[in-house]
């Protein structure tokens, strides 16, 4: 009697162990806490209430979702299908709109990620999310500033979401001449730019709208000081409601990304 | 009497909970199977983006490497096997092909320094990556719609009911590409 007690104890043991063993295979997603998650504390106190405050104030204006991530790593999964994954597991942005945008950054691997919805590959297509990687966040996180960077990154990706839904975010053209540096032109490219816009005015004065001065329209146009369009006119909204859990968007895998 | 009835009811009551599984049973796999279609529908549709990125691909770098015909040709003929593929299986295999070829297409733009630097390969490149990773989401989740309705297939009652619904076919996996994870090599 007794032995066959300890033989189903022992048998109960093993199988707890085999079955821990199992479950310790697939690595575990963390829970959402909120539109920022800085699982590596990588995010300065000051900056993590503003970047809580974009996402809310764009939650509440368009109902697209951005999140910011911060791990150590994405191991055993590359950076991009780790996005995809965590993205499918949080199911960010609203159900049917797929308009969720994810910033994951893993700072061990030096690695970052902007992973966007379905719904939201048109504001900010895969040349522009590297573009923003790229020309923005990478800079900052070459030299430590994480936290900066993540900040400015999120303002852009804020942004182009925001003109994808023609809304004004309050702040966010203060913000953007804060932290989102103008790309800085070489002497040349401005003056190139410069001799294309005099030639394209001499044209146009000079004939008075003909068809020529007509078709060089398209050369003289300036571009604003940013790399992704012109400024944003302000308009208040105010902030409010809390983080109520992901909307249950979906995304295709758009996005890019890359190391530093 | 008061037995007969009683017994009546728990009969009804049987049928009717057993016709019910059975209409439930018929209908879940019928949504399964259109599961894996959807899931096809979403994986061929970034297979054709793929596709169409091609032509320009291919014309940028032959501007630079237009000796590199091998690549060309076979980058050509997939291209048309694509568009000739019937079935779902042949899909797979021509895309699979592709895949590997395309790979090879731009391990062959590494050897021309001016082809890396031009903004059109640059921008080209950039597509066919985000349109891979496309793929590879795609790719995963109708691998997921697959097993679900293949497993379901092979369970019990799940075989009678796909069997009666006419799917007796198990979908097929469309693998990744092994070609990608392997170092292609470089004839000069």
């Amino acid at each position: 009697m007794r032995f066959t007690h300890k033989l189903i104890f022992v048998l109960l043991a093993g199988f707890l162990c085999f079955a821990s063993a199992l479950s310790a295979e697939e690595p575990a997603f963390p829970e959402p806490q909120g539109f920022i998650n800085d699982f590596a504390g990588l995010i300065a106190p000051s900056d993590f209430q503003q970047l809580n405050a974009l996402a809310q104030a764009l939650k509440q204006k368009t109902t697209a979702e951005i999140t910011v991530v911060t791990l150590k790593t994405t191991k055993p999964y590359d950076i991009q299908d780790y996005s995809v994954r965590l993205f499918e597991k949080w199911k960010i942005g609203k159900a049917g709109k797929d308009n969720g945008v994810l910033l994951l950054v893993a700072v061990e691997d030096k690695k970052a990620w902007i992973t966007t919805g379905y719904g939201l590959e048109g504001a900010i297509p895969d040349a522009a999310a590297s573009k923003i990687y790229r020309n923005i966040i990478a800079p900052y996180f070459k030299k430590g500033e994480f936290s900066k960077g993540i900040l400015a990154g999120s303002i852009v990706i804020v942004d182009l979401a925001a003109r994808e839904y023609n809304v004004s975010i309050e702040d966010l053209p203060k913000l953007t001449q804060q932290y989102v540096r103008p790309v800085e032109k070489s002497p040349l490219a401005s003056f190139i730019q410069g001799l294309f816009t005099l030639l394209f005015f001499v044209l146009f004065f000079g004939l008075r709208l003909g068809l020529f001065g007509f078709l060089l329209l398209g050369t003289g146009r300036r571009r604003g000081g940013y790399w992704y369009g012109g400024g944003l006119s302000g308009n208040s909204g105010g902030f409010g409601g809390g983080f109520g859990g992901f909307g249950g968007g979906f995304t295709g895998g758009g996005g890019a990304g890359g190391g530093w | 009497m008061k037995k007969g009835v009683l017994i009546l009811i728990v009969a009804v009551v049987f049928l009717l909970g057993l016709a019910g599984w059975f209409i439930r049973g018929l209908n879940y796999v019928v949504i399964l199977d259109e599961n894996v279609n959807q899931s096809w529908a979403q994986v061929e549709n970034q297979l054709q983006r793929r596709n169409d990125l091609i032509p320009n691909l291919v014309n940028t770098v032959k501007g630079y490497a237009g000796h590199e015909r091998g690549v060309f040709t076979e980058v050509t003929q997939l291209r048309s096997q694509w568009a000739s593929a019937a079935t779902r299986g042949e899909k797979i295999t021509a895309a699979r092909e592709m895949g590997g070829v395309l790979s090879r297409l731009l391990l062959v733009a590494e050897n021309y320094p001016d082809l890396k630097a031009n903004q059109n390969f640059l921008t080209l490149q950039s597509q066919l990556e985000g349109t891979e990773n496309r793929i590879a989401v795609e790719r995963r989740r109708y691998n997921q719609a697959v097993m679900g309705f293949n497993a379901y297939r092979r369970t019990v009652f799940g075989s009678l009911f796909a069997r009666m619904r006419g799917l007796i076919k198990p979908a097929e996996y469309f693998e990744a590409e092994e070609e990608a994870a392997r170092v292609p090599e470089v004839k000069f």
